[in-house]
Protein backbone atom coordinates (compact mmCIF):
# COMPACT_ATOMS: atom_id res chain seq x y z
CA UNK A 1 0.00 0.00 0.00
CA UNK A 2 1.30 3.33 -0.56
CA UNK A 3 1.67 6.14 1.03
CA UNK A 4 -1.11 9.00 1.27
CA UNK A 5 -0.19 10.78 3.92
CA UNK A 6 3.27 12.57 4.02
CA UNK A 7 5.49 15.03 5.96
CA UNK A 8 5.25 18.14 4.25
CA UNK A 9 5.34 21.67 4.77
CA UNK A 10 2.02 22.39 5.00
CA UNK A 11 0.77 19.15 6.23
CA UNK A 12 -1.73 19.61 9.15
CA UNK A 13 -1.30 17.15 11.78
CA UNK A 14 -3.45 16.22 15.13
CA UNK A 15 -1.05 16.65 18.45
CA UNK A 16 -1.81 12.84 20.05
CA UNK A 17 0.49 13.38 23.56
CA UNK A 18 1.63 15.94 25.64
CA UNK A 19 0.80 19.31 26.51
CA UNK A 20 -1.14 20.02 23.48
CA UNK A 21 -3.04 17.03 22.79
CA UNK A 22 -6.05 17.84 20.62
CA UNK A 23 -4.93 20.61 18.58
CA UNK A 24 -4.34 20.64 15.18
CA UNK A 25 -1.12 22.05 14.36
CA UNK A 26 0.73 22.73 11.00
CA UNK A 27 4.08 21.21 9.91
CA UNK A 28 6.27 24.35 9.26
CA UNK A 29 9.56 22.75 8.80
CA UNK A 30 11.28 19.68 9.26
CA UNK A 31 14.07 19.58 11.69
CA UNK A 32 15.66 16.59 11.00
CA UNK A 33 14.32 12.77 11.04
CA UNK A 34 12.52 12.62 14.19
CA UNK A 35 10.95 16.14 14.38
CA UNK A 36 9.55 18.74 13.03
CA UNK A 37 9.18 22.97 13.15
CA UNK A 38 4.89 23.14 14.22
CA UNK A 39 2.75 26.07 14.46
CA UNK A 40 -0.95 26.49 15.11
CA UNK A 41 -2.57 29.95 15.39
CA UNK A 42 -2.69 29.97 19.09
CA UNK A 43 0.63 28.80 19.97
CA UNK A 44 4.61 29.39 19.92
CA UNK A 45 5.71 28.00 17.37
CA UNK A 46 8.42 25.10 18.56
CA UNK A 47 9.75 22.16 17.90
CA UNK A 48 7.67 18.28 18.08
CA UNK A 49 8.89 14.76 17.56
CA UNK A 50 6.64 13.23 14.81
CA UNK A 51 5.62 10.39 17.66
CA UNK A 52 3.15 12.98 19.04
CA UNK A 53 1.92 13.67 15.77
CA UNK A 54 -0.95 11.83 13.52
CA UNK A 55 -1.01 13.16 10.12
CA UNK A 56 -4.51 14.43 8.83
CA UNK A 57 -5.51 14.47 5.21
CA UNK A 58 -5.57 18.21 5.06
CA UNK A 59 -2.98 20.24 3.44
CA UNK A 60 -2.26 24.08 3.48
CA UNK A 61 -0.21 26.01 1.20
CA UNK A 62 2.57 27.95 3.01
CA UNK A 63 6.17 28.78 2.15
CA UNK A 64 8.69 27.27 4.39
CA UNK A 65 8.78 29.11 8.23
CA UNK A 66 5.91 31.16 7.02
CA UNK A 67 5.32 34.67 9.69
CA UNK A 68 2.20 34.13 12.09
CA UNK A 69 0.06 36.16 9.92
CA UNK A 70 0.62 34.49 6.49
CA UNK A 71 -0.33 30.90 8.55
CA UNK A 72 -3.45 32.58 9.84
CA UNK A 73 -4.32 33.96 6.68
CA UNK A 74 -3.37 30.64 4.95
CA UNK A 75 -5.24 28.60 6.94
CA UNK A 76 -8.44 30.72 6.34
CA UNK A 77 -7.74 30.08 2.72
CA UNK A 78 -8.02 26.60 2.95
CA UNK A 79 -10.51 26.38 5.33
CA UNK A 80 -8.75 24.08 7.34
CA UNK A 81 -11.11 24.41 10.75
CA UNK A 82 -14.34 23.72 8.58
CA UNK A 83 -12.64 20.83 6.58
CA UNK A 84 -11.33 19.10 9.91
CA UNK A 85 -14.63 19.52 11.78
CA UNK A 86 -16.90 18.31 8.86
CA UNK A 87 -14.56 15.49 8.13
CA UNK A 88 -15.79 12.04 9.69
CA UNK A 89 -12.36 12.08 11.93
CA UNK A 90 -12.86 15.46 13.16
CA UNK A 91 -17.04 14.92 13.65
CA UNK A 92 -15.93 11.70 15.81
CA UNK A 93 -13.32 13.56 18.07
CA UNK A 94 -16.23 16.37 18.49
CA UNK A 95 -18.64 13.82 19.13
CA UNK A 96 -16.29 12.21 22.22
CA UNK A 97 -15.51 15.46 23.31
CA UNK A 98 -19.45 16.14 23.88
CA UNK A 99 -20.15 12.28 25.02
CA UNK A 100 -17.40 13.04 27.67
CA UNK A 101 -18.96 16.42 28.74
CA UNK A 102 -22.59 15.34 29.52
CA UNK A 103 -24.23 15.44 32.83
CA UNK A 104 -26.45 12.93 34.45
CA UNK A 105 -29.70 14.42 33.19
CA UNK A 106 -27.73 14.24 29.29
CA UNK A 107 -27.05 10.97 29.76
CA UNK A 108 -30.84 10.26 30.73
CA UNK A 109 -32.21 12.13 27.81
CA UNK A 110 -29.77 9.97 25.30
CA UNK A 111 -30.83 6.84 26.80
CA UNK A 112 -34.23 7.44 25.72
CA UNK A 113 -33.14 9.08 22.42
CA UNK A 114 -31.41 5.24 21.73
CA UNK A 115 -34.13 3.37 23.08
CA UNK A 116 -36.61 5.22 20.69
CA UNK A 117 -34.11 5.20 17.58
CA UNK A 118 -33.92 1.41 18.13
CA UNK A 119 -37.72 0.93 18.12
CA UNK A 120 -37.78 2.49 14.80
CA UNK A 121 -34.89 0.05 13.75
CA UNK A 122 -36.76 -2.65 14.88
CA UNK A 123 -40.16 -1.76 13.51
CA UNK A 124 -38.80 -0.99 9.95
CA UNK A 125 -37.21 -4.97 10.62
CA UNK A 126 -40.42 -6.36 10.86
CA UNK A 127 -41.63 -4.68 8.67
CA UNK A 128 -39.19 -6.08 5.97
CA UNK A 129 -39.68 -9.33 7.79
CA UNK A 130 -43.18 -10.14 7.26
CA UNK A 131 -42.39 -8.57 3.40
CA UNK A 132 -40.37 -11.45 3.01
CA UNK A 133 -42.11 -14.16 4.89
CA UNK A 134 -45.42 -13.40 2.66
CA UNK B 1 19.79 20.62 35.72
CA UNK B 2 17.22 23.40 37.93
CA UNK B 3 15.58 25.98 36.74
CA UNK B 4 16.65 28.25 39.63
CA UNK B 5 20.21 30.07 39.60
CA UNK B 6 20.43 30.82 43.13
CA UNK B 7 17.07 32.57 44.51
CA UNK B 8 15.97 33.73 40.52
CA UNK B 9 13.41 31.10 39.61
CA UNK B 10 12.49 31.31 35.86
CA UNK B 11 9.52 31.01 34.03
CA UNK B 12 8.77 27.71 33.25
CA UNK B 13 8.72 28.49 29.37
CA UNK B 14 12.37 30.18 29.54
CA UNK B 15 12.92 26.53 31.09
CA UNK B 16 12.00 24.59 27.90
CA UNK B 17 14.98 27.70 25.91
CA UNK B 18 17.70 27.41 28.56
CA UNK B 19 19.83 25.01 30.05
CA UNK B 20 22.59 25.52 32.64
CA UNK B 21 26.26 25.11 31.70
CA UNK B 22 29.17 24.60 34.25
CA UNK B 23 32.07 26.90 33.63
CA UNK B 24 35.02 26.89 35.95
CA UNK B 25 36.00 29.50 37.09
CA UNK B 26 39.32 28.54 39.34
CA UNK B 27 40.47 25.12 38.76
CA UNK B 28 39.84 24.17 42.07
CA UNK B 29 36.78 26.14 42.88
CA UNK B 30 32.73 25.14 42.36
CA UNK B 31 31.71 26.26 38.97
CA UNK B 32 29.88 29.10 38.03
CA UNK B 33 26.58 28.04 36.49
CA UNK B 34 25.79 29.91 33.49
CA UNK B 35 22.20 29.93 31.40
CA UNK B 36 22.76 29.96 27.85
CA UNK B 37 19.24 31.44 26.16
CA UNK B 38 18.86 30.90 22.60
CA UNK B 39 18.09 34.21 20.47
CA UNK B 40 15.84 32.83 17.86
CA UNK B 41 14.61 29.54 19.55
CA UNK B 42 11.61 29.45 16.57
CA UNK B 43 14.77 28.97 13.89
CA UNK B 44 16.01 26.05 12.81
CA UNK B 45 19.39 26.13 12.66
CA UNK B 46 22.66 23.56 11.60
CA UNK B 47 25.28 23.60 14.67
CA UNK B 48 28.82 22.35 14.15
CA UNK B 49 30.40 21.36 17.09
CA UNK B 50 34.54 20.63 17.12
CA UNK B 51 35.16 18.86 20.39
CA UNK B 52 37.84 16.71 21.48
CA UNK B 53 37.47 13.41 23.82
CA UNK B 54 39.42 10.79 25.45
CA UNK B 55 38.85 6.97 24.50
CA UNK B 56 40.01 4.13 26.07
CA UNK B 57 42.85 4.37 23.88
CA UNK B 58 43.84 7.75 23.71
CA UNK B 59 42.57 11.12 22.63
CA UNK B 60 40.57 12.25 19.37
CA UNK B 61 40.03 15.45 18.20
CA UNK B 62 35.69 15.70 15.78
CA UNK B 63 33.52 17.40 14.16
CA UNK B 64 29.82 17.23 14.66
CA UNK B 65 26.91 18.71 12.89
CA UNK B 66 23.34 18.71 14.51
CA UNK B 67 20.32 20.16 13.25
CA UNK B 68 18.52 21.53 16.31
CA UNK B 69 16.35 25.26 16.58
CA UNK B 70 18.58 25.65 19.95
CA UNK B 71 22.22 25.60 20.77
CA UNK B 72 21.38 23.84 23.94
CA UNK B 73 19.32 21.37 22.21
CA UNK B 74 22.70 20.61 19.66
CA UNK B 75 24.89 20.03 22.38
CA UNK B 76 22.21 17.69 24.59
CA UNK B 77 22.08 15.41 21.05
CA UNK B 78 26.32 15.62 20.75
CA UNK B 79 26.72 13.68 24.31
CA UNK B 80 24.11 11.62 24.07
CA UNK B 81 25.40 10.47 20.61
CA UNK B 82 28.76 10.15 21.35
CA UNK B 83 27.81 8.40 24.69
CA UNK B 84 25.75 6.01 22.02
CA UNK B 85 28.50 5.90 19.42
CA UNK B 86 31.71 5.77 21.38
CA UNK B 87 31.03 4.99 24.75
CA UNK B 88 32.23 8.26 25.96
CA UNK B 89 30.97 9.87 29.04
CA UNK B 90 30.19 13.70 29.72
CA UNK B 91 33.16 14.16 32.06
CA UNK B 92 35.63 12.88 28.91
CA UNK B 93 33.91 15.40 26.26
CA UNK B 94 35.83 19.13 25.96
CA UNK B 95 33.74 21.30 23.09
CA UNK B 96 36.16 23.43 21.76
CA UNK B 97 33.94 25.17 19.42
CA UNK B 98 30.19 25.35 18.29
CA UNK B 99 28.72 27.60 15.44
CA UNK B 100 25.61 27.64 13.37
CA UNK B 101 26.62 26.70 9.73
CA UNK B 102 24.75 27.89 6.98
CA UNK B 103 23.61 25.33 5.11
CA UNK B 104 26.00 25.77 2.21
CA UNK B 105 29.05 24.60 4.28
CA UNK B 106 27.45 21.93 5.99
CA UNK B 107 29.63 19.25 5.77
CA UNK B 108 27.74 16.16 6.79
CA UNK B 109 25.30 14.19 4.47
CA UNK B 110 22.79 13.68 7.01
CA UNK B 111 22.29 17.37 8.35
CA UNK B 112 22.51 17.96 4.03
CA UNK B 113 19.29 15.90 3.54
CA UNK B 114 17.11 18.06 5.38
CA UNK B 115 18.05 21.08 3.28
CA UNK B 116 15.36 21.03 0.63
CA UNK B 117 12.60 23.40 0.78
CA UNK B 118 10.04 20.89 -0.35
CA UNK B 119 11.26 18.40 1.81
CA UNK B 120 8.40 15.70 2.03
CA UNK B 121 8.68 11.88 3.06
CA UNK B 122 6.21 9.81 4.25
CA UNK B 123 5.82 8.02 8.47
CA UNK B 124 6.33 4.35 7.65
CA UNK B 125 5.25 3.03 11.28
CA UNK B 126 2.46 4.85 13.79
CA UNK B 127 3.71 5.03 17.40
CA UNK B 128 0.29 3.84 19.04
CA UNK B 129 0.19 4.82 22.44
CA UNK B 130 -2.37 6.52 25.21
CA UNK B 131 -2.46 9.92 25.46
CA UNK B 132 -1.35 9.98 28.56
CA UNK B 133 0.57 7.74 30.91
CA UNK B 134 -2.36 6.98 33.11
CA UNK B 135 -4.14 5.29 30.76
CA UNK B 136 -1.23 2.80 30.05
CA UNK B 137 -2.30 -0.60 30.77
CA UNK B 138 -0.04 -3.91 30.19
CA UNK B 139 -2.65 -6.03 28.71
CA UNK B 140 -4.53 -4.46 25.48
CA UNK B 141 -8.03 -6.20 23.91
CA UNK B 142 -6.41 -5.85 20.18
CA UNK B 143 -3.36 -5.79 18.18
CA UNK B 144 -2.57 -2.25 17.72
CA UNK B 145 -2.54 -1.44 13.94
CA UNK B 146 0.65 0.33 12.75
CA UNK B 147 -0.20 1.66 9.09
CA UNK B 148 -0.42 5.70 9.44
Amino acid sequence: MPFKRYVEIGRVALVNYGKDYGKLVVIVDVVDQNRALVDAPDMVRGQMNFKRLTLTDITIDIPRVPKKKTLIEAMEKADVKNKWENSSWGRKLIVQKRRASLNDFDRFKLMLAKIKRAGVVRQELSKLKKDTSS
Amino acid sequence: MDTAIGSFKLPEWRAHTCRCIAVPVFSHSTCLRLQIFEKNPTKIKNYGIWLRYQSRTGYHNMYKEYRDTTLNGAVEQMYTEMASRHRVRFPCIQIIKTATIPAKLCKRDNTKQFHNSKIKFPLVVKKVRPPTRKLKTTYKATRPNLFM
